[in-house]
């Protein structure tokens, strides 16, 4: 066996989470519950606070309030790297490396951060991107690719340190209408392989049939959230019957 | 082993330009000024001088002299034992010069070697400028100064002397169909040069009450003179003499004693047992002929009356009637030459392609070399110190963002050459040790850490073009900020700003040049000290313009370089598509608001 074992799937929650940047308040008590296996899409309008929210779940932003728990465990003390690389995340704009060969891009972080040799690593990589659909493309530069593989290529990225859960950030938002549709098959195969997402999407087509859980925000709160059946069909507050009156 | 490298693949890429001035017929009898010119080249006392100032009563040369038997050359106090270290001019010929076989030679210097032989010294010669001279030698630097340096009170507040070895006088050098026809005739208003800090200088000042142009050395002062952007120069006679050749526009209208006194060798003043030994050993010379040979061979014209060489006790030296020599030899210079043509005069100082090929080989085995490896040395410095300082500028913590910020605005808010004087002069004799008093590894590092705050802002400026999404993707993996930094951003950071950094080693190789005014020993100068040199013997600018030449051999496939760089860096960008993509979500984010 030339690569670690994928890890068990856990669950994450987030307890009432705050953050300000300034004197702006950006989250203000955000409390988000996802099973081991589930996958939460968190909607609402631009400027609610879903990307950074998702951020502090990573702690690529430090909470000023409240607690992340990863498996039923607070992960606020633990080394915030080493937390990172239990935590997959996909970005809007790919954000792939673009000096280095769409494999570099996969095998930077297995062999710097697990010591992983030249040859492990790479077949990890090539099953990933057979995984994704772009075996093909190993040696290409990323500027090569169109913006649907550069994404399939980040969430290959990710996925090689074999993550406990994935966070997904506007993944759609920055490709072409046609592009869009491969991409969130692959999202939504991989929650059904039992994956823990937090899927931040404006595809609600994509939150009402491939999410167990819809979390809808507004002005850095969780305003509302449960099945997508709910969410989408009776809807509570005025709040998210607006929004989706704007949307759909 | 790098160096001898080096040395080779610069002979390689040259291999072209030899080629092409291989080409040029060979050389045949040009100048040197650096040569004896012989006894049939004496000139009379110059008529004008019997009605100048006479030198002033004479309160230091000494009576007598210690007996060179009871000499201990070990308790000299010299820098190196054994060897004196000699801080002397290249481009002041007869007196001082580096002849065509990279000698270093003229009166003053021939001398000193006869002087030391006398002591059972070795003499060891370093190039450097006037200006720095006797502060070199105060501070221990140098053992001796031999420049033909007038042993005036002035300076004697700052250094030592020994007695004189020469008296000199001073000329007064017009152009051609000039209206000053002599120094009564010098007034506020003129442009008059003088070679700075020079015993003319002062004379200029104090003597003629003008304000001077101060020029660094006489070679580029008589240019200046012959174009006619001075009016007029004083000059020390010799200089003067050497340097005007039968045609060139320009002539000698008025002599004049130098007030200050004799010419001597500057010693630090605490070193009194090297002054006494050098005094025993110039009385020696005196004594066995070989003074009054040299002088006869190099600086053939009568004494002042009333002055003689070394102590007063020295023998009266015997010298040829150069009155006579040169009554036999004179011919008024308007029967024998005609003046050349301003076109000839250009083509004789730029273009003599017999000096571009003399120079050449000096120029490729000793300048190309010297001037890679400074440029290579100071830029493997900057590059290092740079990132250095363009990691600290980035950091978060103050305390290294405000010294990588104190120190950028310090290097690039300096002249280069200030710098290169600041850390060669002062940082110097403070790490002489370490160095040997070589200036060369000074003259390298002045040169990176210039380099370094320039290259440290471009860094900076590349890493800082890093879109900051790369950041968060390498800690989004896991990897902490310098881990991120190093494998992500800062690589590409520096493929971006390649072509400002090739830019950045252009202004470096050319920046070398000025380590000229630290002074370097025969084997370290780099092209524009060898040009000069060159230029210094022969008076002609045409070694300096074989040395732009190869200035360009390397700077114009650099520039090149650079433009193709540049080109593939943005062709190499991901097509437009992706831009139009880049777009989109600005969009839609606008319409949700």
């Amino acid at each position: 066996m030339t690569t670690p074992a994928a890890r068990e799937p856990v669950s994450l929650a987030a307890k009432g989470i705050q953050l300000s940047f300034g004197k702006h308040q950006v989250l203000r008590g955000v409390d988000l519950d996802v099973p081991a296996g589930a996958t939460a899409a968190v909607i609402g309008p631009s400027g609610s606070g879903k990307s950074t929210m998702l951020r502090t779940l990573n702690r690529l932003h430090e909470p000023d309030g409240g607690d992340v728990l990863l498996g039923g465990r607070s992960v606020l003390a633990d080394d915030p790297d080493e937390l990172r690389q239990r935590i997959g995340m996909v970005f809007q704009h790919f954000n792939l490396f673009p000096h280095r060969s769409v494999l570099d891009n996969i095998t930077l972080a297995p062999r710097k951060l697990r010591a992983m040799s030249d040859d492990a690593a790479r077949e990890l990589a090539l099953s990933l991107l057979d995984r994704v659909g772009l075996k093909n493309k190993a040696s290409s530069r990323p500027s090569a690719l169109s913006g649907g593989q550069q994404q399939r290529v980040a969430i290959a990225r990710a996925l090689a340190m074999q993550p406990q859960v994935m966070l997904f950030d506007e993944a759609t938002s920055a490709l072409d209408p046609e592009l869009v549709k491969g991409i969130l098959a692959l999202i939504a195969e991989l929650g059904a392989d039992g994956m823990t997402m937090v899927v931040v999407t404006h595809e609600m087509g994509f939150a009402r049939s491939a999410s167990d859980t819809v979390v809808f925000m507004d002005r850095g709160k969780v305003v509302e959230s449960g099945p997508p059946d709910q969410i989408f069909d009776n809807a509570e507050t005025q709040r998210l019957q607006k929004f989706l009156s704007q949307v759909l | 082993m790098a160096r001898s490298a080096i040395r080779f693949a610069a002979f390689i890429a040259t291999c072209m330009i030899v080629g092409g001035l291989a080409a040029v017929p060979p050389a045949g009898a040009a100048p040197d000024l650096c040569t004896p010119p012989g006894e049939q080249a004496a000139v009379a006392l110059p008529v004008k001088l019997a009605n100048a100032k006479r030198p002033r009563e004479d309160k230091y040369t000494t009576a007598g002299v210690e007996p060179l038997s009871s000499i201990d050359v070990t308790k000299l106090g010299l820098g190196t034992p054994g060897v004196l270290t000699v801080g002397t001019l290249t481009e002041s010929p007869p007196t001082n010069c580096i002849n065509a076989r990279g000698r270093y030679s003229g009166f003053d210097n021939e001398l000193l070697r006869a002087i030391a032989k006398k002591l059972g010294l070795r003499v060891h010669f370093v190039g450097t400028d006037f200006f720095g001279l006797l502060a070199q030698v105060e501070s221990g630097r140098f053992d001796v100064g031999s420049a033909s340096i007038n042993a005036t009170d002035e300076r004697r507040r700052t250094v030592g002397f020994t007695n004189g070895y020469d008296f000199g006088y001073m000329a007064l050098v017009v152009p051609a169909g000039s209206g000053i026809t002599g120094f009564d005739a010098v007034a506020g208003g003129q442009r008059i040069a003088v070679v700075q800090g020079t015993v003319e200088d002062a004379y200029a000042v104090d003597a003629l009450e003008v304000e001077p142009v101060r020029f660094p050395d006489s070679v580029t002062l008589y240019a200046s003179l012959k174009s006619r952007q001075v009016d007029a120069w004083v000059a020390p006679s010799l200089t003067a003499l050497n340097l005007l050749k039968p045609g060139d526009p320009a002539q000698i209208v008025g002599y004049t004693f130098s007030p200050a006194g004799f010419e001597a060798y500057a010693v630090a003043k605490k070193n009194q047992p090297l002054i006494s030994a050098l005094n025993s050993g110039l009385d020696a010379v005196i004594d066995d002929g070989t003074w009054p040979q040299l002088f006869t061979d190099w600086v053939p014209r009568p004494l002042p009356p009333d002055w003689q060489p070394g102590s007063k006790s020295a023998a009266t030296p015997h010298l040829p009637d150069f009155a006579a020599i040169a009554a036999r030899h004179h011919r008024p210079e308007s029967e024998q030459y005609t003046p050349k043509s301003t076109l000839a005069q250009l083509r004789d100082s730029f273009f003599d392609w017999q000096l571009y090929r003399r120079a050449l080989p000096d120029l490729l085995k000793t300048g190309l070399p010297n001037t890679l490896l400074l440029t290579v040395s100071g830029g493997a410095i900057g590059l290092v110190a740079g990132l250095g300082l363009a990691v600290a500028g980035l950091s978060r913590t103050r305390w290294l963002r405000w010294p990588a910020r104190i120190y950028t605005d310090i290097f690039r808010g300096l002249p280069e050459v200030l710098i290169i004087l600041l850390i060669g002069l002062a940082v110097g004799p403070l790490v002489g040790g370490l160095t040997h008093n070589n200036p060369y590894p000074l003259g390298i590092a002045a040169l990176g850490l210039t380099a370094a705050a320039y290259i440290g802002e471009i860094l900076r400026s590349g890493i800082q073009s890093v879109e900051s999404g790369q950041l968060e993707a390498s800690r989004a993996l896991g990897f902490g900020y310098p881990a991120a930094m190093r494998l992500v951003v800062i690589p590409q950071g520096i493929r971006r700003v390649l072509p400002a950094l090739v830019n950045q080693f252009i202004a470096l190789l050319k920046a070398s040049a000025l380590l000229y005014f630290l002074g370097l020993v025969a084997g370290q100068r780099e092209l524009f000290q060898v040009g000069r040199d060159f230029n210094a013997q022969t008076g002609s600018l045409s070694p300096l313009v074989a040395a732009g030449i190869l200035y360009l051999a390397l700077t114009i496939p650099l520039t090149h370089l650079v433009n193709v760089v540049d080109h593939r860096l943005r062709r190499g960008r991901p097509p437009d598509a992706d831009d139009s993509i880049e777009l989109s979500p600005a969009i839609s984010s606008q319409e949700m608001t």
